[in-house]
């Protein structure tokens, strides 16, 4: 999966789970400040998540991530191991 | 302190009659109900009573995202009953955090809807995967008390009550001792509760849901009458604001909703199901001696009288016990609404009250004819203009869960 396609996944999560404007999804956004996303949705963004592309994504590699980029890179990482 | 110190200063209201007091009050007046036959229930083997009355086309989205996220509809419909209770009182949730506040509310069950769909797909897949973790603040028991609590960044004394259908009267008894023992200085209480098919289930086993006028549900609620067979669920949030009387003047308060002079609680452990007429008279009994209220000035009498056949017996024994025939005028709103279960005793109050507001007794709904094996009383099946200035409001539960609530219009003189 190319990193396009990641970024498109995550945003459709976080504008139909998450009721996040379009807008407000650049790379650089951070979760809590500029997206409003806390503990509570981080675990369920990862249930949302490991359904969307059918991987696991560690938990701990995902409560260290401040922006979107920084997800983005995490689950290209994820998707490369075996 | 005197108890007829505790005044009502806000209420809200989410009902399958409407939103709001105002818009509830006049569905009453115009002998409305919103009860359905539900097809999917009907379908179940050996439901008798598949009835109930919901609230539909409920707006949830002006409720912030990060809030919204953890309720369940008992929920939402509370926070929407809040914001009314909150604006009528002239309260902003900043007004809040200045006071000591108690939030006591509470429902009959978690969300039986979000626990049940949650548990199929986990039996169905077994796996886990897939399962919210958000989903867990719906489906504890205090879901209510810590949503209402989210939504208002509330920091001040949270209690959870739960006792099925006398929750949110219990809730208001309790905020009324709360404040008579000085222990907080404003009370947000009451319940809510949502309709699930298992509670229908529960009432059905317990031969106590409407299994008459299936094909007329808006006549199948008919506490008192002579065809009445049971409860028809319903759903929906009620909350009052309870203050001191000095308090509310000092802070500048206008609009009191009414009174309560008094109440009392009590048991009746001997019967897990129904309470005793004598249970109940006791109960009575002492709501009027704790309010220092002879039973002759009592007006009105809202009485819980949910249909069932047992339950309406023995409530008119125990008021017949303690009034005779001559009592006060005495009615049940469950004819209009059916049984909204936890909210059911704080919506009764705060109609309770504005009916002595408005000078309009509302009288039963669907009774055509009252069972002749009730004892006499003076029942009211329709409508009346009564200038009434005492009523008492009863809720009961199973387990003889009993609450009985004096009101009043005025505040107490002398």
């Amino acid at each position: 999966m190319d990193r396009g396609r990641i970024e498109a996944q995550v945003k459709d999560i976080l504008v139909e789970k998450f009721e996040i404007p379009e807008g407000k999804i650049k790379p650089g956004a951070r979760f809590k400040e500029d997206l409003g996303i806390d503990s509570i949705d981080g675990v369920d963004m990862i249930v949302y998540l490991e359904k969307s592309l059918g991987k696991k994504i560690p938990f701990t590699d995902l409560i260290k991530l401040q922006t979107l980029n920084d997800l983005y890179e995490t689950i290209e990482r994820a998707l490369k191991e075996p | 302190m005197l108890a007829g110190d505790v005044l009502v200063s806000g209420c809200g209201l989410v009902t399958p009659l409407g939103l709001g007091v105002e818009e509830n009050f006049l569905s009453l007046q115009q002998n409305r109900s919103h009860m359905k036959r539900i097809p999917e229930w009907a379908e179940l083997k050996g439901l008798e009573g598949p009835l109930a009355s919901v609230v539909e086309n409920f707006e949830e989205k002006w409720i912030p995202r990060a809030k919204r996220r953890t309720m369940s509809k008992m929920s939402m419909m509370a926070v929407k009953a809040l914001e009314e209770a909150l604006s009528a009182a002239g309260l902003s949730k900043e007004d809040l955090k200045g006071k000591r506040t108690l939030l006591v509310v509470g429902s009959t069950t978690c969300s039986l809807g979000t626990f049940s769909d949650s548990w199929k797909e986990v039996d169905r897949d077994q796996s886990v995967e897939g399962q919210l973790s958000s989903s867990m603040f719906k489906v504890m028991s205090h879901s209510l008390a810590l949503n209402l609590s989210s939504y208002l960044d509330f920091e001040g004394e949270l209690l959870s009550l739960s006792s099925a259908c006398s929750t949110s009267a219990q809730a208001v008894w309790v905020g009324c001792q709360y404040l008579r023992a000085g222990l907080c200085d404003l009370v947000i209480a009451g319940g809510a509760d949502e309709v699930h098919v298992s509670t229908c289930v529960a009432f059905d086993r317990a031969k106590a849901t409407a299994t008459n006028f299936q094909e007329d549900p808006n006549s199948a609620s008919r506490p008192f009458d002579r065809e009445r067979t049971g409860i028809v669920i319903a759903e929906g949030a009620a909350l009052v604001i309870l203050e001191r009387a000095k308090d509310f003047a000092e802070r500048g308060g206008k609009d009191v909703r009414g009174w309560i002079y008094g109440g009392a609680q009590s048991a009746y452990g001997p019967n897990l199901a129904n309470s005793s007429a004598a249970s109940i008279a006791g109960t009575l009994r002492q709501a009027l001696k704790d309010s220092g209220v002879s039973k002759e000035r009592i007006d009105y009498l809202n009485a819980h009288a949910t249909g069932t056949i047992l339950g309406d017996q023995l409530e008119a024994e125990g008021i017949f016990e303690v009034f005779g025939a001559d009592g006060p005028w005495i009615s049940s709103l469950k004819g209009h609404y059916g049984h909204l279960l936890a909210p059911c005793g704080a919506l009764e109050v705060i109609m309770t009250l504005e009916m002595l507001r408005q000078g309009n007794l509302i009288g039963t709904k669907n009774l055509k004819e009252l069972d002749p094996q009730l004892p006499k009383g003076r029942y009211l099946a329709e409508n009346k203009a009564v200038q009434a200035q005492l009523a008492l409001s009863n809720s009961f539960a199973m387990g003889g869960a009993n609450v009985s609530l004096v009101l009043g219009r005025e505040r107490r003189h002398g």
